[in-house]
């Protein structure tokens, strides 16, 4: 069992006090958190103050789904009266003047926020590295990223500065951390998870999503943050369903799994990766999974797609830093249009810089039928692919990166190669479609592997059963460097 | 194609250093021939309009049989029950600001004056 059901466990028998669990964890947090930079801020005081709330009143614990469990929260989404910076100079000194909606909810549940997590700034990258706070290291191999643009998520769970953490999705950010690390991460259905009170990137594609040791712990967040709100008007009226008993209850048994032939191309990923998901699908089929063929024809195409639409929604949502209302502003200007580009320039770092210049090319006169509107007629395609794909199939099984993790600062100067490492996790973005990823294995490093689910809309009990099936055939042990 | 640094850092409010320009306008030109493998897909003018109406959810709310607007609202007065206590008063919301003037209770943003006075 995931160390969030666990502790849950603990604390409601009563065999794991509250107060004294806290005052021990905190020592673990700062030396971990030395090593790894995760955690940009360790909520220390109000999380000792909670505790011992906890403690007075135990009955309140034992009502509460997520009474008393520590969880780190991306430095995406807002808490009240916390800082909030987006890993930006931008936003250094800006506080929430209120939580979003999912650190509401959380909240209500009893969770503990136990710090803010470090991130890509704006949650544009795919390694960790592109944040003003120094970059996130990998708890399995410390000279290697943790992943992006969640990392400091990723690495807090692996680590176990924290039970459970929230990240955010918008081209893999919560999946290829979570692989990177060796947990797991669910990115779900757009419009199935609220954004409001999240800083917003791009906001057709970004989604928040739990991330844990595994499907049951997943679960157990999803099941408090998931769910329709009037704030977000593009949060849709579907039910949520049962996650915590879906994963409990899942068979593979018949389920009918597809294996796009476009994200097992010969050279794809790197070779042991490629063993390992040959070994994989045998787990599957000992499971009673039924494998086949599936295919999505537009994936080729997915991160030139997403280059263009993330970047333009990007330019539009980032159009607001400019100095006047929040945030920094410059102290020396020649008159208001110097003001704002001057602080956007001081306050943006380059990886910023460039998808919002990417953006703003692709929205411009002359070029926006050339680039916007037809990246958006390939998304369209992708999308259709992905719902035709789940007429034939129940669930979809890929990888979700070509490499294992890669080396601090061995892509910091190729922007291009960076992009690549998202090949097998845009496209689900872009469809709007939920996904899972989990760890399947390790390659000869001891550095994890992941695997991904992808799964119709919606059906983010399908997901976490099927991981939480697949945990039970083949149980995973993080390896750490610490 | 071409791609101007200056031209598109003017639109995008950023001034950029000369090894940023230097750097961008390399990494941009390898970037936009990636994304120019689009350009290889056709598409109709019609097809090209209706893009300006593709929504991400659209597609979800046919496949469930929902119907759209029912996560709209009417045109009501912001104190309606769904956002109630969202709505900040004039301190809390300006709390983050550069620079504020007037009084507390009414204070504005402060800013450069963008009107040239003789």
């Amino acid at each position: 069992m995931g160390r969030l059901a666990t502790l849950k466990e603990g604390f409601r028998s009563g065999k794991i006090g509250v107060t004294e669990y806290y005052k021990d964890f905190f020592s673990r947090v700062r030396v971990r958190n030395e090593k790894l930079n995760a955690l940009l801020e360790i909520f220390e005081k109000d999380a000792l103050e909670r505790a011992v709330k906890f403690d007075q009143s135990k009955s309140t614990l034992g009502n509460l789904p997520l009474g008393a469990l520590p969880i780190a929260i991306k430095d995406m989404i807002s808490i009240r009266g916390q800082e909030l910076n987006a890993s930006s100079k931008i936003l250094k000194g800006y506080r929430a003047p209120r939580s979003a909606t999912v650190t509401e909810r959380l909240e209500k549940d009893g969770a503990i926020f136990v710090g803010r997590a470090n991130c890509d700034e704006f949650a544009m990258g795919s390694s960790n590295e592109n944040t003003s706070f120094g970059p996130v290291k990998n708890p399995c191999a410390l000279d290697r990223t943790a992943g992006g643009s969640s990392g400091g998520s990723a690495a807090a769970v692996a680590a176990e500065l924290c039970v459970g953490a929230l990240g955010t999705d918008t081209g893999g950010s919560i999946r290829l951390p979570a692989a990177f690390c060796g947990i797991t991460g669910l990115k779900p259905t757009y419009g199935r998870v609220s954004r409001s009170g999240a800083i917003a990137f791009a906001s057709s594609l970004d989604q928040i999503g739990p991330m844990a040791d595994d499907a049951l712990d997943c679960a157990h967040i999803l099941q408090s943050i998931a769910g329709r709100d009037p704030r977000d008007a593009t949060s849709m009226p579907v039910k949520t369903e049962n996650y915590i008993e879906a994963c409990k209850s899942f068979s593979l048994k018949g389920v009918k799994i597809g294996l796009p032939k476009e994200y097992f191309q010969k050279g794809g990923v790197d070779p042991e990766i490629e063993k390992n998901l040959q070994s994989n699908l045998k787990v599957l089929e000992k499971e009673g999974a039924i494998i086949r063929e599936a295919s999505i024809p537009h994936t080729p195409y997915g991160i030139a797609v997403y280059y263009l639409v993330a970047t333009a929604e990007a330019a539009s949502n980032l159009a607001r830093y400019d100095g006047i209302r929040y945030g920094k502003r410059v102290e020396q200007f020649k008159s208001l249009k110097d003001l704002i580009m001057q602080t956007r320039s001081e306050g943006f770092g380059s990886e910023v810089k460039r998808r919002i210049m990417l953006g703003t090319f692709a929205l411009s006169s002359g070029y926006y039928d050339a680039y916007y509107s037809k990246a958006q007629f390939v998304r369209s395609k992708l999308q259709s692919e992905f719902l035709n794909a789940f007429k034939e199939v129940d669930l979809l099984f890929t990888p979700v990166a070509p490499s294992t993790a890669f080396k601090i600062g061995e892509k910091v100067n190729d922007p291009l190669q960076m992009y690549l490492s998202d090949i097998y996790t845009v496209s689900i973005n872009l469809a709007g479609v939920p996904a899972i990823a989990f760890p399947v294995g390790h390659d000869s490093q001891n550095l994890p592997i992941g695997g991904q689910f992808i799964a119709p809309p919606f059906a983010e009990a399908k997901l976490l059963g099927a991981a939480a099936a697949f945990e039970r055939a083949q149980p995973f042990q993080r390896r750490l460097a610490l | 194609m071409s791609f101007s640094v200056d031209k598109v850092a003017e639109l995008a409010y950023l001034k950029l250093s000369a090894e940023e320009k230097s750097a961008f306008q390399t990494q941009f030109e390898q970037i936009l021939k990636y994304v120019g493998q689009l350009q290889a897909i056709p598409m109709t003018e019609t097809e090209a309009k209706e893009m300006g109406e593709f929504h991400i959810s659209s597609a979800f709310y046919k496949e469930l049989g929902l119907d759209p607007s029912a996560t709209l609202r009417g045109d009501e007065d912001s104190e309606s029950t769904d956002i109630r206590g969202l709505n900040l008063k004039n301190e809390e919301a300006l709390s983050n600001a550069p620079k504020t003037g007037g009084i507390p209770g009414e204070l504005l943003f402060e800013v450069p004056s963008i009107i040239e006075r003789d």
